[in-house]
C-alpha cells in the first residue's frame, strides 16, 4: 500500500508523494527539489566513503516517477548539484546515459549548489530558468522566501525535516511544509540531512514515510 | 681483581648492583627466561619494578652482543639497527622511559641509542630515525603502526631482537591492543626469534592477556609475584552515617571530611569517577580554602594537552600536593612522590581500585594505601566488597577484541604500504592474533575486497582503490595519495564530536561536546578546566570563552563516563548484601558494613535483603504509575539490557509503553497504572536463548549503532579523519556520521562494518556476554517478591534518576501506525 496526499493551492491539485516529489497533474508537472547530484561522489573525493548507489537510486526513482506518472515535465527547484568535485566524468556520463531514455523535459531553477550547472546542462538536456520562474498561478524559486500576493510560491533548499513523538516513540522524518502563499519541497535526494525548519501558525506539515504522506496534527507532537 | 668480580656478574646484574640495588627474584626469574629465549608476561604491582625486569634480558643481550649494522655505514654517522622495541599507550609518558632505560645503557657504557618515537617527536628526529632506527626504540601503538607501513620495514626490523610492552593491560582490551597484536604478529615473521615480554596489572585472566601478547600457540612464561607490598583499603565515614544521602554520585556532601583528611605537606591525588565530578569537587574545595590554590590542580581528559602535562610536571616536582583528576590519571606519572590517595565515589571495579591504590608509596615494598569516600549509602558496602576482593584475590579479566574487521582493513593497507603481502600469507600470520584466531577465509577476502575495490558500493570511486594487487598476487599500494592520506589517519583512536574551549584571543583550553555549547546562551557562567567562565560566542567549532568572576556549580556533561560496577564486584556486592542478610556462614563485617547497617535495616523493614541465591523484586503502584524493580547488582549497562528484553517479553502478552530506568544495582520498568507485573513476571522472562536477536529488537539498536558506526567507518577508513587542504566543511561532514550509516544500512545492508558497529553496541552499550551470564543467575535464582508501600533504599535511587529510556518496538511503518492512532485518541479526547 503506497498512500498519497492531494492538497489545494490557489484552487489548484497536487498531489503529495512519498517519493519525496509533488505532482501537479493538470500541468502534467512533476516538482522536485535538492537531487544534489554526485554528492557521495563529493565525499569520495573528500576521503568520506559512501556508497555510489545513493546516485543510481536518485536517478531511478525520478526516473519510475516520470513513468508512472507520464510525466511530460519534470520541474527542479534548486540544487540538482552538489559541488563542483562531484561532478567527475563517471558522474556526468551516468547521468547523461540515464537522461537518454527519459522522454520528459527538464526545467531547473537554478540553487545556490548549481553554480557549475551550465557545464552539464547541454549534456543533461535541462532548461535552465532564471532564479525566479512564473508559471499560471505558481511562481518557483530555490529558497524560500515571502512569497508575491495573488500566486502560490514552491521553493526547496530546506530540507525540512519533523520530529514526531507519540507516546514513547519519537522519529525525525523529511516533509512537505505548506503555508499560506509558500510551500517547501523535500529534498528529493536521500542522502541529505534533515534539519527541523521554522513552522509558522498557519504552516502544515506533511510527513514522509516509506509508504505514505500524512498530515502531521497541528501543533506537531513533537519529541521531549 | 674487582675486573674478575665484575665479567663473574652479566650487564643486568652489574647495572643493579651499580645502583647499590639487589635483584627481586621476580626479576631474576624475568632475566633468565628471556636468556633461554621465552617470551612471556610479567605482572606484578605497579612501582614494583617490572620495566627492569623486562629490560635486564634485553640489556644483556645488548651487552653481550654487539650490533650487527642492517646498512653499511654512512660517513660522519654510526651504523645502527634496531634492537629492542618498547611500547607505551602513553606517549607522555615515553621522556621517562627513556631516562629510565638510558640509565644502565651509559652506566654500563653501552655503544646504543635510546631514542623516542611518538607524535611528539620533532621532525629533525623522525627524518634522522627514517634513515636509521636507535638499537631502543620507545614507542607508541600508532607510531608503531606508521613505522610498519615504509616500504623497507621488513628490512629494517629484521635485527628486532625484543619487545617489550607496557601497560598491556591497559591496551589488551581495545582496539589499539588489537592494532598492537596485528603488528607484532608481523614483526615476528620479519625477525622470528624475536621475544614478546608484556608488562601487566593484575589481571583475572593473566593467562590469556599474555597468549594475546605472545601469539600463535607458544607458551607464555608468566611472571606474576605476589609481592610483599599490600593494600590498604580506608574509608572515609561520614560523622553521621545518615550524612549518606540514598542517591547521588557527586558526594560533595562529604566535602568537609575531605578538607580535614587532606594534609598540604602530604602529595596527594584525589580520584573522581567523571570529569564533571573532577570540576564540581576542584571548585568545592578551593572555594572553602582559597588558599590552596597554588598547590591544587585539576585534571581530566578534556582538559588541554599542554596543561595536563604541567600539572604532571608540578606533581612530580612536588610543586602540586593535590591533583583532582579521573582515570586520565589511572597510567604514567610513576615516578611521582604521591604519597596519598583518595578514591571518591566507588571504584567500580577491584583492578581500578588496585591501580590507583598502586599510586601511592610508588617504591617496591612500600604500603599502597588508599582512601575511600563513599558517596552515598550503598557505595559503603561496594567499598567493602572491593576490600573483601583484594583480600581473596577477585580481578577482573580483560579480553581482546574479537575480530574487528575495521582494524584489519586498517591494517591491510599498512601492511600494503610496508613491503606489500601475498593475501595467502597475510590470512595465515593475522590469524595467529588472539583477536583475528576466529577470522574466516570469507571475512578477510570481504576486507580485503573493500580495500582493494571499494567492495560493494565503494567500486565507483578510484579513491577508495587503495591496495592493488599486481599480476604476481601481491598487495601493494600505488597511489602516493593514498599512502599520505593513510599515514595521516593510521590509529584506532577516534577524535570525539567536541568544541575547542578557548579564550578570546588567548589560549585553549581543552575541549567540550558540541551539544553541551548547543545549550549555552551568551554570558553564560559555566566551570570547566577548574575556572569559572563565561562563554561569548561559538565560530568555526571553537567556543570563545572569558574568564568570569563569582561561582557557579554548572558543569559541561560528557557522554559515556561513568563506568559500570564491574562482574567481580557486583558479585562482591551481593555477597555482602548475603552476610547481612544473615543467610550467608561467613559474617562480614566491617567499619563500612556497621555505618550501612541502618540502611539495611530500612530496606529489610521496608521489603527484604536479598539472600544467597535470591532476586530481589519489588513491585509498587504511586502516582507515576505500576514499578517493577528488579536488582541484579550486576551494573547498570547489564541492567539496562535485561530491563530492555523483559519489556519487550511481557510487552508481547499485554503491549504498554515502558520506561526503563538502570543502576548498578537493579533496573525499573515503569507501565502505566494498574500494568499487572504481578501476573506476567516470571522466571522464563529470563531466559537466554536467542538473546542476541531479542537484544536487537528489544532496543532501537540503529539509533545507537549510529554513532558506534562512526568509530569503525573512520577506523576501516571509509572516513578520513584528519584530510590535508580540505575547507573546514570536511569536519562537518565527517560529523554526520548518523546520515552516513542511514546512507549503509539503506544502500549497503550487507555490509560487514555495519554488522559489526551493531555487536559492538550490544558489548558495549548492554555488555551483552556479561548480560547472558547474569540471566543464566537469574533464571536460576529465587526470586523474591515484595510489595513495600513506599520507595526502598534500593529502589530510590532508581526512582530518583529522570533519565528513563522509553522504549518502543517494530518497523517505521509500524512505529507510524501506532503514532497516528495516538493522536487520533488524543484528539477524540480533546474534543
Amino acid at each position: 500500500m503506497r498512500e498519497t496526499l492531494t492538497i489545494e493551492v490557489v484552487d489548484e491539485c497536487v498531489e503529495l508523494l512519498p517519493e519525496r516529489a509533488a505532482w501537479w497533474r493538470r500541468r502534467r508537472t512533476l516538482l522536485v527539489s535538492d537531487l544534489h547530484l554526485g554528492k557521495e561522489q563529493a565525499f569520495a573525493t573528500l576521503g568520506i566513503g559512501v556508497p555510489s548507489s545513493v546516485l543510481d537510486e536518485t536517478l531511478a526513482r525520478l526516473g519510475r516517477c516520470v513513468a508512472d506518472l507520464g510525466a511530460e515535465r519534470v520541474l527542479v527547484v534548486g540544487d540538482v548539484l552538489h559541488a563542483r568535485h562531484g561532478l567527475t566524468p563517471a558522474v556526468v556520463d551516468r547521468v547523461s546515459a540515464w537522461r537518454q531514455n527519459l522522454r520528459v523535459e527538464i526545467g531547473v531553477v537554478p540553487g545556490n549548489h548549481d553554480r557549475d550547472l551550465a557545464t552539464v546542462a547541454a549534456s543533461w538536456r535541462l532548461t535552465t530558468h532564471n532564479t525566479e520562474l512564473v508559471d499560471g498561478p505558481f511562481r518557483f524559486v530555490h529558497e524560500p522566501d515571502a512569497g508575491v500576493e495573488g500566486r502560490f510560491t514552491w521553493a526547496g533548499h530546506l530540507h525540512p525535516a519533523v520530529a514526531l513523538a507519540a507516546g514513547s516513540d519519537s522519529v525525525r522524518l523529511p516533509c512537505f511544509r505548506i503555508g499560506p502563499r509558500v510551500g517547501v519541497l523535500p529534498a528529493f535526494s536521500r542522502f541529505t540531512g534533515r534539519t527541523g525548519v521554522p513552522v509558522g501558525p498557519s504552516d502544515r506539515l506533511f510527513a514522509i514515510a516509506p509508504d505514505r504522506v500524512f498530515a502531521v496534527p497541528s501543533p506537531a507532537p513533537a519529541s521531549r | 681483581m674487582s675486573f674478575e668480580v665484575e665479567t663473574s656478574l652479566d650487564a643486568a646484574e652489574r647495572f643493579f648492583a651499580g645502583q647499590g640495588w639487589t635483584p627481586f627474584p621476580f626479576q631474576q626469574q624475568a632475566w633468565d627466561a628471556y636468556r633461554d629465549g621465552r617470551s612471556g608476561l610479567i605482572s606484578v604491582p605497579t612501582g614494583a619494578g617490572k620495566t627492569y625486569a623486562a629490560f635486564g634480558g634485553p640489556l644483556r643481550q645488548l651487552a653481550e652482543e654487539p650490533s650487527a649494522p642492517a646498512d653499511p655505514p654512512k660517513r660522519g654517522s654510526r651504523p645502527r639497527s634496531i634492537r629492542v622495541l618498547y611500547i607505551t599507550p602513553l606517549r607522555a609518558v615515553s621522556r621517562d622511559i627513556e631516562l629510565a632505560l638510558s640509565l644502565p645503557v651509559q652506566q654500563l657504557g653501552l655503544r646504543v641509542d635510546v631514542e623516542s618515537r611518538t607524535g611528539d617527536t620533532p621532525s629533525a628526529v623522525r627524518t634522522r630515525q627514517r634513515k636509521s632506527l636507535p638499537e631502543i626504540l620507545i614507542t607508541t601503538p600508532e607510531s608503531l603502526s606508521l613505522l610498519l607501513s615504509y616500504a623497507d620495514a621488513p628490512l629494517r626490523f629484521r635485527t628486532l631482537q625484543s619487545v617489550i610492552v607496557d601497560e598491556w593491560h591497559e591496551l589488551l582490551a581495545s582496539k589499539r591492543g588489537t592494532q598492537v597484536e596485528l603488528a607484532l604478529a608481523r614483526l615476528r615473521v620479519w625477525s622470528p626469534g624475536v621475544r614478546t615480554w608484556a608488562l601487566s596489572a593484575t589481571l583475572g585472566n593473566l593467562e590469556a592477556a599474555a597468549r594475546a601478547a605472545v601469539g600463535g600457540d607458544a607458551e607464555p612464561d608468566i611472571i606474576a609475584e605476589k609481592l610483599d607490598r599490600p593494600v590498604e583499603i580506608e574509608t572515609l565515614l561520614p560523622s553521621e552515617p545518615r550524612q549518606l544521602p540514598w542517591a547521588g554520585h557527586m558526594g560533595i556532601r562529604m566535602l568537609p571530611r575531605v578538607l580535614e583528611a587532606l594534609d598540604p605537606t602530604k602529595t596527594t591525588l584525589i580520584f573522581v569517577n567523571t570529569r564533571a565530578q573532577a570540576e564540581l569537587w576542584h571548585g568545592a574545595i578551593l572555594a572553602t580554602r582559597p588558599e590552596w590554590e597554588p598547590i591544587t590542580a585539576l585534571h581530566h581528559g578534556s582538559i588541554d594537552r599542554a596543561e595536563r602535562e604541567h600539572v604532571e610536571g608540578g606533581l612530580k616536582r612536588g610543586d602540586l600536593k593535590f591533583v583532582i583528576a579521573t582515570s586520565s590519571l589511572d597510567l604514567g606519572v610513576d615516578f611521582a612522590p604521591v604519597e596519598r590517595v583518595l578514591q571518591i565515589g566507588s571504584p567500580k571495579g577491584v583492578a581500578r581500585l588496585l591501580q590507583r591504590a598502586g599510586r601511592s608509596g610508588h617504591r617496591p615494598g612500600e604500603t599502597c594505601r588508599i582512601v575511600c569516600v563513599p558517596t552515598h549509602a550503598m557505595e559503603l558496602v561496594e567499598v567493602a566488597a572491593v576490600r573483601d576482593a583484594v583480600a581473596q584475590g577477585v580481578i577482573e579479566p580483560r579480553l581482546s577484541q574479537h575480530k574487528p574487521l575495521d582494524v584489519l582493513a586498517q591494517h591491510m593497507v599498512t601492511c600494503a604500504l610496508g613491503g606489500g603481502f601475498l593475501p595467502e600469507e597475510l590470512f595465515s600470520e593475522v590469524r595467529t592474533t588472539a583477536a583475528f584466531a576466529g577470522l574466516t577465509r570469507e571475512e578477510f577476502d570481504w576486507t580485503l575486497e573493500l580495500v582493494s575495490r571499494g567492495g560493494a558500493t565503494l567500486a565507483a570511486y578510484p579513491e577508495f582503490h587503495k591496495v592493488a594487487l599486481d599480476e604476481s598476487g601481491r598487495a601493494g599500494v600505488e597511489s602516493k595519495r593514498t599512502a599520505q592520506l593513510h599515514r595521516l589517519n593510521i590509529g584506532t583512536i577516534t577524535a570525539e564530536a567536541t568544541v575547542a574551549v578557548r579564550f578570546v584571543g588567548g589560549r585553549s583550553l581543552g575541549s567540550i561536546e558540541e551539544y553541551f555549547v548547543a545549550g549555552l546562551r551568551k554570558g553564560q557562567k559555566f566551570m570547566f578546566a577548574g575556572r569559572v567562565l563565561e562563554f561569548v560566542r561559538l565560530h568555526d567549532m571553537v567556543a570563545y570563552v572569558r574568564a568570569a568572576k563569582g561561582k557557579t556549580n554548572f558543569t559541561p556533561h560528557w557522554a559515556g563516563t561513568r563506568l559500570p560496577i564491574s562482574e567481580s564486584l557486583g558479585a562482591g556486592v551481593r555477597s555482602m548484601l548475603e552476610s547481612a542478610s544473615g543467610s550467608s556462614r561467613s559474617h562480614a563485617d566491617g567499619p563500612e558494613l556497621r555505618a550501612a547497617s541502618e540502611l539495611m535495616r530500612a530496606q529489610a523493614a521496608l521489603s527484604a535483603v536479598p539472600g544467597r541465591g535470591q532476586t530481589l523484586v519489588e513491585m509498587f503502584d504511586s502516582r507515576d504509575g505500576s514499578h517493577l524493580f528488579v536488582f541484579p547488582f550486576d551494573g547498570r549497562l547489564v541492567h539496562g539490557g535485561i530491563g530492555a528484553l523483559l519489556a519487550l517479553r511481557m510487552g508481547r502478552t499485554h503491549a504498554t509503553t515502558f520506561t526503563v530506568t538502570a543502576n548498578d544495582y537493579g533496573f525499573e520498568l515503569l507501565a502505566e497504572r494498574g500494568y499487572p507485573f504481578g501476573e506476567l513476571f516470571d522466571a522464563s522472562l529470563f531466559d537466554a536463548t536467542d538473546l542476541a536477536a531479542e537484544a536487537e529488537q528489544s532496543v532501537n539498536l540503529s539509533e545507537l549503532a549510529k554513532s558506534q558506526f562512526r568509530e569503525v567507518a573512520r577506523v576501516s577508513g571509509l572516513v578520513f579523519q584528519t584530510y590535508p587542504g580540505t575547507p573546514k566543511s570536511a569536519r562537518q561532514v565527517s560529523a554526520s556520521s548518523s546520515l552516513l550509516f542511514e546512507v549503509f544500512e539503506q544502500f549497503d545492508p550487507d555490509n560487514l562494518l555495519l554488522g559489526q558497529a551493531r555487536r559492538e553496541v550490544l558489548e558495549r552499550q548492554f555488555e551483552q556476554t556479561r548480560m547472558a551470564r547474569t540471566l543464566e543467575r537469574l533464571r536460576q535464582s529465587e526470586f523474591v517478591r515484595t510489595s513495600p508501600d513506599r520507595p526502598t533504599p534500593l529502589s530510590f535511587p532508581l526512582m530518583a534518576d529522570r533519565f528513563g529510556t522509553k522504549l518502543a518496538h517494530g518497523t517505521l511503518a509500524e512505529r507510524i501506525d501506532r503514532m497516528q492512532a495516538l493522536w487520533q485518541q488524543e484528539a477524540a479526547r480533546h474534543a
